[in-house]
């Protein structure tokens, strides 16, 4: 079981990984990765959902067959619903301010200096997952 | 930034995220400021508020921006709204209208003028 959890929690890490490297800082489009974010999320919770009722079926049926999990279960899979979460949560904000930015505020403020200082930050605060 | 035994990097992560959203946020706010101190007619500064409404339901800039909604709506009470009180006082009973109207007409057409002034930020 520990096998198979590693496996899922390296899947998810390196699509977020790779998700990661392939935007475009100057564009910025978020929407993919905050959903990949997400679905990684979801598919890990689904397996220690699905892991504790089976365990609980079989427990329950049969407790002959029930078996006793490792220490280390589960550690590394909530440590990543904790971190993507932490991830989307910022990314959501971060989204929102560039939108606030390129959209919202162009109306209304005529600062060019502005601008070019807010761009630079949202690059900044999108890096620092990035490195 | 996976790593589960390196919480502490992961926190400074989310740490260093924070700070830079907090300084942009507060350079937002100060750009909305300086825009809303450059605009003098309290109908312009409304129309403003109005663009910014939409900015109330974000989570970003949470509570950041009434300020200026106070502000606003406090230097249209004391400044345009008392006024138009002055105004009022001082001429409701010589109305500077034309005097060829009669004399409750004209007085009715000034009032009402006077109103539209004063609500038309709310128009």
């Amino acid at each position: 079981m520990d096998a198979i959890e590693k496996e899922i929690n390296t899947k998810v890490r390196k699509i977020i990984k790779n998700r990661f490297e392939e935007i475009n800082e100057n564009q910025l489009n978020l929407e993919v990765l905050m959903r990949e974010i997400k679905s990684g999320s979801e598919a890990i919770r689904t397996f220690m959902d699905d892991y504790h009722k089976t365990k609980k079926t079989v427990k329950d049926e049969n407790s002959e067959y029930s078996w006793d999990d490792s220490q280390d279960l589960f550690k590394e899979s909530e440590n990543s619903i904790r971190r993507l979460n932490d991830i989307h949560e910022r990314l959501e904000l971060l989204n929102q301010l560039n939108d606030l930015i390129e959209k919202e505020l162009t109306q209304v403020i005529g600062n060019a200096k502005f601008y070019k200082e807010s761009r630079e930050s949202i690059i900044k605060m999108f890096k620092v997952f990035k490195e | 930034m996976f790593d589960r035994f390196k919480q502490e990097q992961f926190k400074n992560i989310l740490s260093d995220f924070d700070q830079y959203k907090d300084k942009l946020e507060d350079n937002i706010v100060q750009a909305i400021k300086t825009q809303f101190v450059s605009v003098r007619s309290s109908i312009e500064k409304f129309k403003m508020l109005e663009k910014f409404n939409s900015l109330r339901d974000k989570k970003v800039l949470k509570g950041k921006i009434d300020d200026n909604i106070n502000e606003v709506l406090s230097s249209y009470r004391n400044k345009e709204l008392s006024n138009y009180e002055d105004i009022f006082h001082k001429y409701k009973d010589n109305v500077p209208v034309n005097d060829t109207i009669p004399k409750y007409a004209r007085k009715l057409i000034w009032a009402f003028q006077l109103y539209n002034r004063g609500y038309a930020p709310f128009a």
